[in-house]
């Protein structure tokens, strides 16, 4: 970078001065153009890594843009989608096998309209296909989150809705006879 | 507007704070190189980029779709700027051109010391040093249309935008600050004739 810079500032000091006021010569545009190059050349100046932080820490208490969740918050819906997902793993075989069950439906029902919603609203904010799909865990967990709009409002209510069937299914499950 | 910054703008008035986040990192350094080249403190400008960043995000529902959000953005930090050095009138920065005792006022990003003479500059090759201690005497608004123009990219329209001058006025300060830098340099030691012999 430094041969290169020094090649194009010589290049510019050059024109320069030869370059009048008069722009229908073409030396000022011949100036401004190998000036150009030389600002490409020369490093931009680069503000502390923490200015990015301290910006973001006032404009959450500034503008009113919505804090995150309290952390009891978070725990506490990462502990209730922790439990459905081991509740599905474990039993995803006796589940499948009473599909005719009304709870069973309608958790999957739950599931994915909630997950329908949440995709939709992402798409009509902008997002590709490309990006919900490979941010379908932090969009989940975002949408239990922070509820910021009507759409993902409606989304998390149906994942709440949807763990809650779980548990009571599991509930009903012990004490039916659905076991073999 | 650049669909990439219609597309985080919109998403940043939905609240989204990774789109705030995704907008301060992307015009964080271009907001930073023109106002330290104002006012010539690392530490002030940093605090002037951030003021600049939370004038802009508070008042983002009132943004103009039809700009540009850069332009918006850096006329924001010109004003802020302006209105800083007319309020304080810093002693570390120059309305004049800096006279030939005047350090120009301490870079710290620089990698030599401030005050290099023409020999160690030259012989050490820190042009990117000497290229910055000449940026940093010139008059304000040289500098400013300076980092717009060559720098950032702007054009005449944007820049006349950005800074309220008249377009004549833009390209009078462009043609001056060009020979004032061109003249700085070279009075700090820095000739082509010098170069094109250390060449043989």
């Amino acid at each position: 970078m430094s041969r290169k810079l020094k090649k194009v500032t010589q290049r510019w000091l050059e024109i320069e001065r030869r370059a009048t006021a008069d722009a229908a010569d073409g030396t000022a545009a011949a100036a401004e153009t190998a000036l150009s190059r030389v600002f490409r050349a020369l490093p931009m100046p680069i503000p502390s890594a923490a200015l990015a932080n301290r910006t973001l820490a006032q404009l959450g208490l500034a503008t009113g843009v919505t804090p995150p969740p309290h952390w009891a918050y978070r725990w506490a819906v990462s502990t209730a989608l922790a439990l459905s997902g081991l509740a599905t793993a474990l039993y995803a075989p006796a589940l499948l096998s009473s599909l005719n069950s009304r709870v069973t439906a309608d958790w999957i029902v739950d599931v994915g309209a909630g997950l329908l919603v949440a995709v939709f609203h992402r798409l009509a904010a902008g997002y590709t296909l490309w990006d919900v799909m490979a941010r379908a865990g932090a969009t989940a967990a975002e949408v239990m989150a922070t509820p910021q709009t009507l759409g993902l409002m409606l989304a998390t209510v149906l994942f709440g809705l949807a763990t809650f069937r779980v548990l009571a299914g599991l509930v009903a499950f012990e004490g039916s006879s659905y076991h073999a | 507007m650049p669909d990439r910054d219609q597309r985080w703008v919109e998403q940043a008035l939905e609240g989204s704070q990774e789109a705030y986040r995704h907008l301060l990192e992307l015009y964080q350094r271009p907001v930073f190189s023109i106002v330290v080249r104002m006012v010539r403190d690392p530490a002030l400008a940093e605090d002037l980029t951030q003021e600049t960043f939370v004038k802009a995000f508070r008042a983002l529902g009132s943004f103009d779709r039809n700009r540009k959000f850069s332009s918006w953005l850096f006329t924001i930090a010109h004003n802020t700027t302006i209105d800083h050095l007319r309020r304080k009138r810093l002693p570390t920065v120059s309305l004049e051109p800096a006279g030939d005792d005047e350090e120009g006022g301490s870079l710290a990003f620089l990698a030599v010391a401030t005050d290099p003479s023409p020999d160690q500059l030259v012989t050490h090759s820190e042009l990117a040093a000497a290229l910055e201690l000449a940026l940093s005497g010139l008059r304000v608004e040289y500098a400013e249309v300076l980092v717009l123009r060559f720098q950032q990219g702007l054009s005449y329209e944007e820049i006349s935008e950005i800074t309220g001058l008249a377009l004549g006025t833009v390209k009078t300060h462009l043609y001056r600050a060009r020979k004032a830098l061109a003249e700085a340099l070279e009075s700090s030691g820095w000739d082509p004739s010098a170069y094109a012999g250390n060449r043989r």
